[in-house]
């Protein structure tokens, strides 16, 4: 990721180069962030416009040849915040004090025998899984798009959310269950 | 297996951190080392382990993914042009 501190100096032309080689192939994994974040089209293309408008505005703090990827999912999830989560309806909000003390609390321990089973998750469609993860509230879906859909390190993620590595992890935990519990529940209404 | 399906597992809440860890690629040999050994003898974790890999493959498999707009590189190329 770019160290503020150094930034570069590109040429318009360079600049150009970085743009199109290392910003551009990234843009439908930004464009699908985008849409599970916002859940409208046109918010979503507007927000991947804005973050690369950012993006190439700010290039000389990115420095060639590094994580692309998650210097430009920093941005756009930085302009989430600001522009476009002030006005969405969604009651976000999570209370990360039950979210960080997660670990060490009975209700981790109490899921010793998960009764959501292979088989069910496996004759599940697409739409049962896209409104399981929807359905999260948008902190822990966040989550669960970076790591499982995404592929981000832990490293990465804590870069990409400004938060700790443990913060990422438990809350990473708690998102998870309550997808499972979603799935539980689509799981039972096929019978299982 | 040792451990069955009836008996609770006494350091399952230490399997499920490592698990996650495994799953997400984040653990140490050592760590994967114990984890391995131990899901061969308790059946809890086991199990455990087969439906958290299956959720993380639905999950990537059966997402709905969208298709990125024709016309979003041009325009973003297009207001970058204005600025330069």
């Amino acid at each position: 990721m770019a160290d503020n501190d150094h930034p570069q100096r590109y040429s318009e032309q360079k600049k150009v180069q970085i743009f199109d080689g290392e910003f551009l192939p990234h843009i439908d994994a930004m464009y699908n962030f985008a849409y599970r974040l916002t859940f409208d089209e046109d918010d979503a293309k507007d927000l991947v416009q804005e973050t690369y408008l950012k993006a190439f505005r700010f290039i000389n703090s990115f420095e060639e040849g590094t994580n692309a990827k998650a210097w430009l999912f920093r941005i756009l999830k930085n302009s989430f915040i600001n522009d476009y989560r002030k006005k969405s309806k969604e009651p976000n909000k999570v209370d990360y004090n039950e979210v960080e003390t997660y670990y060490n609390s009975e209700d981790a321990n109490a899921e010793i025998t998960p009764d959501l089973r292979v088989e069910a998750l496996q004759d599940m469609i697409g739409d049962e899984v896209t409104n399981a993860l929807n359905s999260l509230a948008v902190d822990f879906r966040t989550v669960i798009i970076l790591c499982d859909l995404e592929g981000f390190t832990y490293e990465e993620m804590a870069k990409i959310l400004d938060i700790p590595i443990g913060t990422v992890r438990s809350r990473l935990h708690r998102a998870r269950n309550l997808l499972k519990d979603k799935l539980k529940s689509y799981a039972q209404s096929m019978g299982y | 297996m040792e451990n069955n399906d009836k008996t609770p597992c006494n350091e399952h809440v230490k399997c499920m951190e490592l698990l996650e860890l495994i799953l997400d690629g984040e653990a140490k040999d050592g760590e994967k080392d114990y984890y391995f050994a131990h899901i061969e003898q308790c059946m809890p974790c086991y199990r455990a382990h087969n439906l958290e890999s299956a959720i993380r493959t639905v999950l990537r498999n059966n997402v709905d993914k969208k298709e990125v707009p024709a016309d979003l590189v041009h325009c973003i190329k297009s207001k970058i042009r204005e600025t330069v």
